[in-house]
Parts: C-alpha cells; structure tokens; sequence
C-alpha cells in the first residue's frame, strides 16, 4: 500500500486536506490548515450539521477517519458599542438606580473623559410649563465620577417656555454625542460631597429646577 | 449601489427583538440571498432567527458575543438553506452613531478570514440602533463594503438606512414640505422605476418628476407611432410621432428638461425580458403603468422576491350601448410583501396572461375567436381619466412614504366622473403564488421570458 492510499480524507471550512491515520488535536488539526490559536474547532455530523456540531478542546483527541467535517471559526469575535467601555463602574450602578427610581431608560456613554448621561423621553410637569411634554435629558459626568461634580443639564434643543421666548439661562446650545442639546444653566454652587453626591443627587437637583421654573423662578447669575 | 431589503414584518420582528433585550445588545441571523442589479447588487433577507436562551456566549449594555457554537450552528442553517447570511446585532444606545464599532470591527475582520469558505452565499453584517440601519457586506477579496441603502417593505416602505439627502431647494421645496413633512426628504431620497410610458405613466413620470423624486427610470419598449398617443402621452410631440420615437425616451427627456434635480432615463425595454431584471432591482418604488396582464404579472412577481414595492394602476372609461357615459374609473392597488398580490386582489387574469404571451397575431385571433376578457382592438382611453390615475399612483406613493400609515387601505376604487371611490378589502389568499416567492430572490421563478 503506498502513502498516498494510507491518507484520510477530512475537511476542514469544506475544503479537503490529506492527514495520517491516527489521533490528532484540535490544536494540530487548526495548524494543520494554517489557523492558529484563537480559532475554535468544531466537530460536525455533516456540513449541515443544524447543531453547528462540537466545539473540540485544543488538546482533545480525534480519531482520523475519512470523511470527518470540521469548522474552524475565530473564537473572539466580540461585537459591542464602544460608547459604552470604560464607564465608571459607580457611575453604571447609579445608572441603573436611576432608571428604576424614575421608570425611564438611562443611557451612558462615553466621549473623550467625559461621560454622558441622558434619561430617555422623560415627561416635563407640570403640564403647560415647556413648549414640550417630554424631552430626553443630559447630565455630564466624567471618568473621575463621582469626585468630579456634576452641574447643570441639558434637555432636547427645541425644548423652552410654552408660548415665550428661550429664557437667558437657556440660551445656549451644544452638541454632545451627535445630538444637538439646549443647556439649562442651573448651578449647584458648588453643593457636591463626593461619597455623598452623585448621580442620583444631581437628578433631585435637575427636578428641583424644574419646580423653581415652574413658580416663574430663574437662576442667580 | 448596494442595497439590502427586508419585509416590514421582518423589521419589525428585529426591532422588536432588540428592544426586548435592551439595555443589552442584541444579536439576530437571517438568510440573506443576492440579485445582481444595474448599478450594483440587491440583497434580500428573510428569516430572522434570535438566539435562544443561553444561546449567546455573553451579552451586555456594551457588548456581545455570540460564540463560536451560535456561529456555526447559523452556517448549518445557511448551507441547508442554501443561503448567505445576515449578522445583525445591535447598539440600543442612543448616543452611539449608526454604524460598527472599533470593537466590531475587529470581530468582523476575524469573521471576514473564513466565512466566504464556509457558506455558498454572501455574509452581509449590520447594526441596529435607535438611529437606524447600517450593513456591510463580505466582499470576494474578503473586504467590507458598505450597503449604501436599507429599506423595509410592506404597507409602508422605510428607508432604514441614513438617507443621503439632497439639500433642499427652499424656493421649489418649501409648500411640498410643508404640505408633507419629513416625507418631502424621502421623496427626494427615492429612486423610482416607472414601467409604461404612454397615458398613464408620462404625467405620472412628470408628476414624480416635480414632486423631486432622486432618480427616475422609465421603461417601455412601444413607440409613439399612432396620433393618438399625443392625446395622452406628456411630452410627446408631432415630431416624435413623425420620428416614431420611444415612448420610453421622450418621456425620460421631458423629464429631464424639466431641470428639476431628478436623473431622468429612457429604457426601450420590455419588462417581462429578463435583461430588464437588473434595471427594475434598482428601484426602491416600481410604478406600474402598463396595461396588460403579463407585464403586471412579472411586476407582481418581482415585488414579493425581492421586497420592491410596487404601485399598480389600472383605469376604465365605461360606456354605455346607448353612447351615454356610465363612469371613468380606475384602481391603484399597492403590492408588496405582507400584502395581498395582484392574483390575491383578482386583478390578473392567467388566461389573459396566457393570450398575451402566445404572440400579437395568435392572441388577436384567439380573442376574435371569444378566448379571454381582453378586447382585441386598442383599449379605449383618455386624458381626463389616465392623468387622474397617475395623480391616485403620486398619492398612494406619498403614502407608502408616510410611515405612520400602515394602517391605510392598500387598494382602492376611483371614479371621479361620479364622484365614489372606496377600500378595495380583499385579504392576501393563503394559498397564492405571492407567498411561496417572498424574499426567495430567484429570477427563475419570475416567469420573465
């Protein structure tokens, strides 16, 4: 018998190489075909296989035999938005306080060091005060939460007083993150304990604001 | 250009899909098949398949893996189906632009090494966010390309992906905005095919014309070679009659003259030939001006495999034995997926279809011999009623742009000589033909000749 007619046929991503009776690894099976650490090998019933076969350990031990199938497929493929890495993890854990204590979604992403905050569509009462119902609304922190303060917010651009002009203390306009945002220049004076402030602090603070407009109150300058 | 279609029903299973699971990312597959178009190539993709509990390696606020396990087990599905596959996965945060990350597209490169070799059709990749839809598609050189344009189709049609506008001219724009809203930018963002350029379909090319659409492709293969297309046909002129221009053509100028920022062409083409396939798979609207029964038939067919909707208009004028006027009538019927088909509305007639495909001379003697419902003279028409038929096709258009209005009929009677119209409510028929080619992709199965 020559060496050639001793070869096993096997397939690996659907193409065929040639390998000798015996054991081989997944680890020498991936060499095998060119890839490297950091793939993982399965091992099929058929091409077809709707389970999407057994993911091999690299050191385990496979029986040639003609005709074995096998995907090889990166192991690391992590998919995720990058917005979202490198958030202080106390800033996330308030987050999430947040989105319960007020029923709204809490986005927060990260720009540059700073770090922003916005609470989704959240309802603007009393009624009549805004020219708007409900606006999402912008709070910035940083990576240095919660020793860095937190001052004033923003609310969607279009948002200002029903029926009257935009008031001085919401006269500018900025963008961060891709969005264009009305600031609402209400300061906390320098009210910031950190350990004790925070997140949830600030938002008492934004509501007190809109309680002080809603009695025709407007911010010292 | 790079498109990818989806089926509102689709669309909607996704979002709903990644909206369930948010604040985590999520993660869905579907096949996705390709047909190759004039300017570049469409994609349909069906099936949306979400992982099972567990399924996912790991997923969170900012991230997700789907593990090697998922991957395959979706390849398994691919190669049975003998599809390609779409990846979607999505970014629920608002902040975020529509688009792949850094981190993303460190795992499609990875991705990009083997999955040309793993399944026998394209491997398209997209992200879901609040702002929108984007995709890239695996190139044979294993590079990522982006799909410029992502629609969903159904009772409305929706540009998923960021439309590339064209400023808007205030000074031409600015009553159509105001008459119309965001659904003026879609307009202008369209790119229409209009299939018949005589009555009906020349004040409709003008009308989409004016109203700014991005591009209009006019296909006819007839000729202005009788007086009375200058009745009927906008544009035309003695001189194209004594020329036997193209109707396709003069339309297409006229059009063009009108210098309205919309490309304008003329295609003398038969859309029931299969070279017109890839002109008609560029379009995001068909309009459907023709009047016979095989060509609306081929447009009917096109509509369901590859997620075009298409807006079909047939009009009437009765007249009576006595010589009196009974009514000017019409229908448009919007068709597209997840709606009822023109077979289902009992528009097409298959042995009209049959007549129509056994040639001019046979059919023409077969209908003297009474075969068909079909007249073998040239059906009566005129002005009055085929521009109010094209001026129904721009309403229902603007209306398939409006996507608050799936809740609107999507066929309806006309007849302003008596002053009625109504709902056409037939519902789609479980067992039509529209059902077994939605999203299948396949030319084959198109009857086109």
């Amino acid at each position: 018998m020559s060496t050639r007619e001793r070869k096993i046929p096997i397939f690996v991503n659907r193409k065929k190489y040639e390998v000798e009776p015996g054991c081989l690894t997944a680890r020498e099976i991936l060499e095998l075909v060119g890839l490297g650490e950091g793939y993982d090998l399965h091992l099929l019933s058929g091409e077809r296989d709707p389970s999407g076969g057994r993911c091999l350990l690299a050191d385990e031990k496979v029986e040639m035999k003609p005709g074995l199938h096998f995907r090889a497929l990166p192991g690391n493929c992590t998919f995720g938005d990058v917005a979202g890495k490198g958030i202080p993890p106390l800033l996330e854990e308030h987050a999430a306080e947040l989105a319960a204590a007020v029923g709204r979604k809490v986005f927060l992403s990260r720009d540059g060091a700073r770090v922003l905050v916005v609470v989704e569509t959240v309802p603007l009462t009393p009624k009549g005060v805004y020219s708007a119902a409900a606006s999402d609304v912008l709070m910035l922190s940083d990576v240095q939460y919660p020793i860095s303060a937190m001052d004033m917010f923003y609310m969607d651009e279009a948002v200002g007083y029903a029926g009257r002009a935009y008031p001085s203390h919401a006269s500018q306009v900025e963008a961060h993150g891709g969005r264009r945002w009305r600031r609402w220049s209400w300061h906390r004076g320098g009210a910031w304990t950190p350990g004790a402030d925070g997140l949830l602090s600030h938002w008492a603070f934004v509501e007190a604001c809109w309680a002080k407009e809603a009695r025709g109150e407007a911010p010292c300058r | 250009m790079k498109r990818l279609a989806v089926s509102e029903e689709v669309r909607t299973a996704v979002e709903a899909h990644m909206k369930r699971v948010e604040p985590d990312e999520g993660a869905a597959f579907l096949l996705v098949r390709a047909a190759r178009t004039s300017s570049g190539t469409r994609f349909v993709a069906m099936t949306p398949r979400f992982p099972a509990e567990g399924e996912l390696e790991f997923s969170g606020p900012a991230v997700l893996k789907p593990g090697t396990q998922l991957i395959s087990k979706m390849v398994s599905w691919a190669l049975e189906e003998e599809a390609g596959l779409l990846f979607l996965h999505s970014h629920p945060n608002p902040l975020f632009p529509a688009g792949f990350s850094d981190v993303d597209r460190t795992a499609l490169g990875e991705l990009g090494k083997v999955m040309l070799d793993l399944i026998d059709g394209p491997f398209v990749a997209g992200v879901v966010s609040p702002t929108g839809w984007s995709a890239e598609v695996l190139s044979a050189h294993r590079q990522w390309q982006r799909i410029e344009r992502i629609t969903s189709t159904g009772r409305c049609v929706r540009i998923l992906s960021p439309v590339a506008t064209r400023p808007d001219d205030r000074d031409v724009d600015d009553r159509q905005i105001r008459a119309v809203g965001d659904i003026s930018a879609a307009i202008r963002g369209t790119d229409a095919v209009l299939v018949g350029a005589g009555g009906l379909g020349s004040p409709l090319g003008e009308t989409l014309t004016r109203m700014g659409v991005r591009s209009l492709a006019t296909v006819d293969y007839e000729l202005v070679d009788t007086p009375s297309n200058l009745r009927r046909v906008f544009g035309a002129t003695w001189s194209d009659f004594e020329s036997s221009r193209p109707k396709a053509e003069v339309v297409a100028e006229h059009c063009a003259s009108l210098r309205l920022g919309t490309s304008a062409s003329g295609h003398v083409a038969d859309c029931r030939e299969s070279n017109t396939l890839a002109l008609l798979l560029d379009a995001d609207v068909v309009f459907c001006g023709t009047d016979s029964h095989s060509s609306r038939a081929v447009l009917n067919a096109i509509s369901y495999a590859f997620c075009i909707p298409v807006i079909d208009c047939g009009v009437i004028p009765g007249l009576r034995q006595d010589g009196g006027l009974e009514c000017l009538a019409g229908q448009v019927r919007i068709v597209g997926p997840g709606l009822p088909c023109l077979l289902c509305l009992g528009t097409l007639d298959p042995d009209e279809i049959r007549l129509e495909n056994a040639g001019i001379d046979e059919a023409a003697a077969l209908r003297r011999e009474g075969y068909g419902t079909g007249s073998p003279e040239v059906v009566p028409s005129i002005a009055a009623l085929t521009v109010a038929g094209a001026g129904q096709m721009a309403c229902a258009f603007v209306g398939l742009l409006d996507v608050q209005g799936d809740h609107r009929p999507s066929a309806w009677s006309f007849d302003p000589l008596n002053g009625t119209g109504a709902p056409i409510e037939k519902p789609r028929m479980e067992s039509c033909f529209c059902h077994e080619l939605e999203g299948s992709c396949n030319p084959l199965r198109l009857g086109l000749r």
